[in-house]
């Protein structure tokens, strides 16, 4: 019985030396991935270069000689019509052309309101862009956040993007001056 | 007597600490499991982009080769690329397509010119969702439904290139 009990004891600490490095290890290998794949909380520098395409691959002109600052907006294929609105009210708010406003479709389905120049004359909408600064404006997005760039795609500020178009370009020109 | 009930209790206790140990290596495993960003089976949906020819991608092939990478990243200029350059060849031939990513407009690095590739002058915000590559080089390799067979970040050495190709049945 003796015996038999010191094998058990024995047994189990070699099992118990067998899992705790391994429980160690994966304790370390979770710590670093989480490190490694935590959101990136920073502002990016700068979005440049970055080129934008329509739904049929054209490259659009997103900003002009006058441009001053750039604030992309991402236009959600779930509220579509309500976002183009948001827009096209912000563009009459802001109607000076030192301010460029960009649409960015987040699905394709928006691509028929990227069929744009002629629909949506005030700003552009890209369906496809950059990878970089497209996944930092998503991220912004995400955050429920707008980012104001300086006519060089430098990130001046983020901003929280405001419920109405009205309050949007209120807090937009108190941050530009104008 | 007491000997014996004292050896019950160190039984007893480190059963406790095994079983204790055993599931917290479990939680371990599983939440380094989710934690893999690109994890096989999961889907890469949407339209992809659009080519510098500014077409959208072909996306018929039997396989789909994705490459991010940058003129700007040194691991992934020629020096570093045989093995990728042999993958992407064994891979193109076999009737899978490459496709190159990068991160900023103009900076789609070169090819070896001897494989046709598809360089995405621009790509949807649906496909950097369900991607999020976050350094240069990462290598996707897609099944002809989009979904990840496998995934390598970094330079692909011939070993990767190889587990590649035999996770892709070639």
């Amino acid at each position: 019985m003796r015996i038999l009990l010191f094998f058990a004891v024995l047994g189990l600490i070699v099992m118990e030396a067998f899992l705790l490095p391994h429980t160690v290890r994966d304790f370390r290998t979770m710590r670093k991935m989480r490190v490694e794949t935590a959101s990136e909380d920073g502002r990016p520098v700068a979005l440049s270069p970055f080129a934008g395409y329509d739904v049929d691959g054209r490259p659009l002109t997103l900003v002009t000689d006058d441009t001053r600052w750039i604030v992309p907006f991402v236009i959600h294929a779930d509220r579509m019509s309500a976002d183009l609105d948001y827009l096209s009210r912000l563009r009459k708010a802001l109607p000076r052309r030192t301010l460029a406003l960009v649409g960015v479709c987040d699905q394709s389905r928006c691509s028929a309101a990227s069929q744009s120049e002629q629909a949506h004359p005030d700003f552009p909408v890209l369906v496809y862009g950059s990878y970089a600064p497209l996944k930092d404006i998503a991220r912004f997005d995400d955050r429920n956040q707008v980012l104001l760039m300086n006519q060089f795609w430098g990130v001046n500020k983020s901003l929280p993007r405001a419920a109405s178009a009205e309050e949007m370009a209120t807090t937009i020109q108190q941050v530009i001056g104008q | 007597m007491n000997r014996l009930k004292s050896v019950e209790f160190w039984c007893f206790l480190l059963l406790m600490v095994n079983v204790a140990t055993a599931g917290v290596d479990f939680y371990f495993r599983r939440s380094t499991a989710a934690l893999e960003p690109f994890p096989s089976g999961r889907e890469v949906s949407g339209r992809l982009g659009i080519t510098v020819g500014g077409s959208p991608p072909e996306s018929g092939a039997a396989c789909h080769l994705v490459r991010y990478a940058s003129t700007y990243c040194g691991y992934c200029s020629p020096k570093y690329s045989e093995p990728w350059n042999d993958l992407e060849k064994t891979l193109t031939h076999k009737g899978c397509d490459s496709i190159i990513v990068s991160p900023y407009s103009g900076d789609l690095p070169p090819g070896d010119g001897a494989t046709p590739e598809q360089k995405l002058a621009g790509v949807s915000l649906q496909f950097i969702k369900s991607t999020h590559f976050t350094s240069t080089p990462i290598t996707l390799l897609l099944d002809r439904d989009w979904k990840i067979v496998w995934s390598h970040i970094g330079v692909v050495e011939s070993g990767d290139a190889q587990h590649a190709l035999r996770l892709a049945g070639f």
